[in-house]
């Protein structure tokens, strides 16, 4: 149940129009994502750290979206909010260390057609949906499709999660080139060279720009059993779930956030 | 194959607990998870649903291995645990009255996690795997290259580096198991505390942590 549902719910028919947009509008919201991930931030290296990313908005910024079915009957749909501040904390070696990313780099997405929810970058050559931090299949919640994109006569926009209190926890992501074994299974079907696929992409040529320097987060949890007898395993991901061998929560809270003392 | 693994396992055991050297550092062990998966937390006469923390602080030389069904297992019995369950922009935090949860880890069968007196070796809080390969987690990772040792080429290089004998810093993820019965209460100082049972959803994930303080 979203926010602005349960509000309405809450009031006289008559008027509830007016106070229903009201009150959405003036909903904050915090969305956040973490697991341990080895990390760079500016001239540090952190092995095995506690990556906590949160973005802080409103519930009135969030919007559907929907691809439609794509040539290779794939379909992304759900809700996503591109408004906010974003943070991350890291803490490791006993410390913690909050930076703030600047702004038009990150956006949160629940993708209800994918199970996946978390925070996704956008980078000059575009976006990068399992980058710097994604959650998949576990208890992230799915919903069909339908197959049209938003705009398109009969869109139907899939159920608003986002809107409301959550926790979910998945296999968790910082790849480069998410899903890279469809990549590789497109070109070894078709004959082309794999060199270079099946893997996630370099992180540290997709640089976060934060007040305390870069940030760079390395998937290191990997499983690659062989895919063929022909290939060997370690070259292709087992595939964009259970490729990952690590783990993550992502969670929604509803309400201002605490203060906080950093 | 997974006795013979076992013997593996107990001379790696014996390595560290005799070469290991970290004995009477204080340790906190945690497991975290969620109620989406789990079902709320019920406390007393409440029920909690957000981010669970499971912790048991303890020291490293109370870590130790036992023999348990023809299967050598690291177990730490000794310490204090507490839940505490964040959710919505609440927290609450009850402490578990002493003697009725353990820490374990059976590497062979990829079970790791929280046991207890009334409940048994996998509640309230345990990662396991039925089928263990890669997909399950870094523990079924473990459990499968523990039966199948050719399999360690399908995972990073320095997976194994992540087994732990629970005496020093450790970071492991998993599948949660989940009750299939009414589980047992486990008393607090809010009141009885269950977790999971016959109408969880399952499929949770869940992260298990160690910490020298």
């Amino acid at each position: 149940m979203s926010a602005f549902t349960a509000s309405c719910r809450s009031l006289a028919a008559g008027t509830a129009a007016l106070l229903c947009s009201l009150s959405a509008s003036a909903t904050p919201v915090t969305y956040s994502a973490w697991t341990v991930a080895d990390i760079t931030l500016g001239a540090g290296h952190y092995k095995h750290a506690e990556v906590h990313f949160s973005l802080t908005g409103d519930t009135n910024d969030l919007s559907a979206f929907d691809t439609g079915q794509l040539p290779d009957y794939q379909e992304g749909c759900g809700w996503q909010i591109q408004k906010g501040s974003v943070s991350v904390r890291i803490v490791a070696g006993g410390q913690t260390i909050t930076a703030h990313l600047k702004p038009g780099q990150v956006s949160v997405a629940h993708d209800s057609c994918n199970l996946g929810a978390g925070f996704v970058g956008y980078f000059p050559d575009g976006l990068q949906p399992g980058y710097p931090l994604v959650i998949d299949g576990g208890s992230v919640p799915y919903s069909s499709g339908g197959g049209v994109a938003q705009g398109q006569p009969g869109f139907l926009a899939a159920p608003n999660f986002l809107g409301s209190n959550l926790i979910w926890s998945g296999h968790a992501w910082s790849c480069i080139n998410f899903p890279p074994e469809q990549l590789w299974y497109d070109a070894f079907t078709s004959g082309a060279s794999t060199a270079g696929l099946g893997k996630c992409g370099d992180p540290s040529a997709y640089p976060l720009h934060t007040d305390k320097g870069d940030l760079i987060v390395y998937q290191n949890l990997y499983y690659m059993p062989a895919p063929d007898p022909t290939v060997p395993p370690g070259e292709v991901l087992y595939d964009d779930y259970s490729g990952s061998l690590n783990d993550g929560f992502f969670a929604a809270t509803l309400g201002a956030p605490a203060a906080s003392g950093e | 194959m997974k006795k013979l693994l076992s013997c593996v396992a107990l001379a790696c055991g014996l390595l560290g607990l005799t070469a290991g050297a970290q004995a009477g550092k204080s340790i906190t062990y945690t497991m975290y998870a969620e109620t989406t998966a789990m079902g709320p937390v019920m406390i007393g006469s409440k029920s909690y649903s957000g981010q669970i923390a499971l912790s048991f602080e303890s020291d490293t030389h109370f870590a130790h291995l036992a023999k348990e069904n023809g299967v050598y297992v690291y177990r730490n019995d000794t310490g204090t645990a507490s839940i505490t369950i964040s959710g919505g922009g609440k927290t609450v935090t009850a402490h578990i009255k002493p003697g009725q949860i353990y820490v374990r880890y059976d590497q062979v069968n990829g079970d790791l996690g929280f046991g207890s007196t009334v409940g048994g070796i996998y509640y309230p809080l345990t990662i396991s795997c039925y089928q263990c390969y890669g997909y399950a987690g870094i523990t079924s990772a473990l459990a499968d290259i523990a039966a199948y040792p050719t399999d360690e080429s399908a995972y990073p290089a320095n997976i194994m580096s992540y087994a732990t004998e629970l005496q020093g810093p450790a970071y492991l993820t998993g599948v949660l198991t989940v009750s299939s019965t009414t589980p047992p209460a486990i008393n607090t100082d809010l009141g009885p505390m269950m977790i999971g049972g016959p109408n969880a959803p399952g499929n949770g994930k869940a992260i298990f942590t160690a910490r020298i303080n």
